[in-house]
């Protein structure tokens, strides 16, 4: 089986910003919306630290679907729009999502955006992958760990364009992959995993 | 190591750094480090420069070894150098003496003819202005925007606007919640953006992103605070006076 997955070094990641704006640019996300955030741990603001002056920590996390092997959004689905695909990753039917956001409810990272609106891009035009398919008004969307580009043999874009090559991707069912041996090496975590989600995205340092 | 013209020069050692400098390849290494990609660089500076004529194609280093410039005082003519270039064979020097000058002789009825540290003229300790305006302004650079540079763009506007940023125990002095709209002022002037509260701000100081333009700022300009005194070198300098930006002292309350 194929699980796909990723692992993001938290030591590298410099809150750069650049897998957020290369992940909107790829997959023509609209104006107002974000497949993937960079934050900034325990604060409310980019370039913020934990811990009290002079006393400080500052550590950036970079957030989007957490993929995960028992989904929340899965669950609460009335359509089945929502899916896990052969690859493992998490995915949403455009055809079959009636837009009713129980999904972006239950998530608990957050991940899912949403077309209020028909969708304005600032460019006036549509913008990244042509295989990436364009969303009409009242769909959820979210990360896809870049469907079209890893049926394809290619890497996901965020991890392609990461200028400290913070991320990792690969498949987490092969233990030889570089994925793989670096979760088993390092102490690789996940996010709230008291939420029971088990995210296919792992952070480690 | 060095190309000087028809030389190489090893550039040596000729103090220990002082306080907490570093060489700049240290530096590189540290930052390497950080970020777990350290084992790409050499180990050291010697390593470096062995590696750099070791694995040179290039002819002008031919018979050139790291032994043989440090035999010969570190520095060894390139082949086929005939005679070495001798700089200022006429002594004369583009300086305002027409000599080589070791300290600014024309700075001297300021006390700059060597760099000297001056204070601040405002944010410093003990400033009886600070009684009114205790907290210093910083305007620091972030990795968004160059300078005003890019300000439109929305997709850089997704992740920031203006705002001012201050310790949280510095806010709750005020009574002022994170994100509330506050006024920015000293005798010179004042400006409105909203503020947050950030754990890495040092308290009794705060801090905004500079550069951003007037009309992405709630009211006034940032430059309305600006300590605007022109030190008195500055009809020495080449490139005129600089403006000590974050030697500004304000005080903020809410708008």
């Amino acid at each position: 089986m194929t699980k796909y997955g990723m692992a993001i070094n938290l030591d590298r990641c410099i809150g750069c910003h650049t897998c957020a704006n290369a992940c909107k640019m790829q997959n023509n996300v609209p104006s107002g919306m974000l497949w993937n955030r960079v934050l900034t741990e325990g604060s409310d603001v980019i370039d913020g630290a934990m811990g009290e002056y002079p006393n400080l920590t500052r550590t950036f996390v970079p957030v989007a679907c957490q993929h995960c092997e028992n989904p929340a959004c899965q669950r609460v689905c009335p359509t089945g729009a929502t899916y896990k695909d052969d690859k493992g990753r998490v995915e949403v039917d455009f055809d079959k999502c009636i837009g009713c956001r129980m999904c972006m409810a239950a998530c608990p990272y957050n991940a899912r955006v949403f077309n209020w609106n028909e969708p304005a891009r600032d460019t006036g035009f549509d913008y990244g992958d042509p295989r990436v398919p364009v969303r009409p008004k009242g769909v959820v969307e979210k990360c896809t760990l870049c469907k079209e580009r890893t049926d394809n043999g290619e890497e996901p874009e965020c991890v392609v364009c990461c200028p400290t090559t913070a991320r990792v991707f690969g498949d987490l069912d092969d233990p030889n992959s570089e994925i793989s041996r670096l979760i088993a090496n390092r102490a690789a975590g996940v996010l709230l995993e008291e939420q029971g989600t088990r995210p296919q995205v792992y952070y480690f340092d | 190591m060095r190309s000087a013209f028809n030389h190489i020069l090893l550039a040596e050692k000729c103090i220990d750094p002082l306080f907490e400098s570093k060489p700049d390849f240290e530096v590189q290494r540290l930052i390497l480090e950080s970020v777990g990609l350290d084992q790409y660089l050499p180990e050291n500076a010697e390593e470096y420069v062995r590696f750099q004529l070791e694995n040179s194609e290039d002819p002008m280093l031919e018979g050139i070894t790291l032994e043989k410039l440090a035999e010969n005082h570190c520095s060894m003519p390139l082949p086929g150098t005939e005679e070495p270039r001798i700089g200022y064979a006429d002594r004369q020097f583009k300086t305002p003496t027409g000599r080589m000058e070791v300290y600014y002789e024309d700075m001297t009825p300021v006390e700059q003819a060597l760099p000297t540290w001056v204070e601040n003229s405002e944010a410093y300790e003990g400033n009886p202005l600070a009684e009114k305006y205790p907290l210093q302004l910083t305007q620091t650079r972030t990795r968004f925007f160059v300078h005003s540079h890019f300000r439109a763009a929305k997709w850089l506007q997704q992740f920031y606007t203006p705002y001012l940023e201050m310790n949280p125990a510095d806010l709750a002095d005020r009574g002022i919640q994170d994100g509330d709209t506050v006024e920015i002022f000293n005798d010179r002037g004042s400006f409105k953006a909203p503020v947050r509260a950030n754990a890495a701000i040092r308290p009794g100081s705060s801090r905004i992103y500079e550069a951003a333009w007037s009309k992405h700022v709630v009211e006034g300009n940032f430059q309305n605070v600006t300590n605007n005194r022109l030190s008195d070198r500055h009809e020495y300098l080449l490139t005129g006076a600089p403006i000590s930006f974050n030697d500004t002292l304000v005080e903020v309350k809410k708008a």
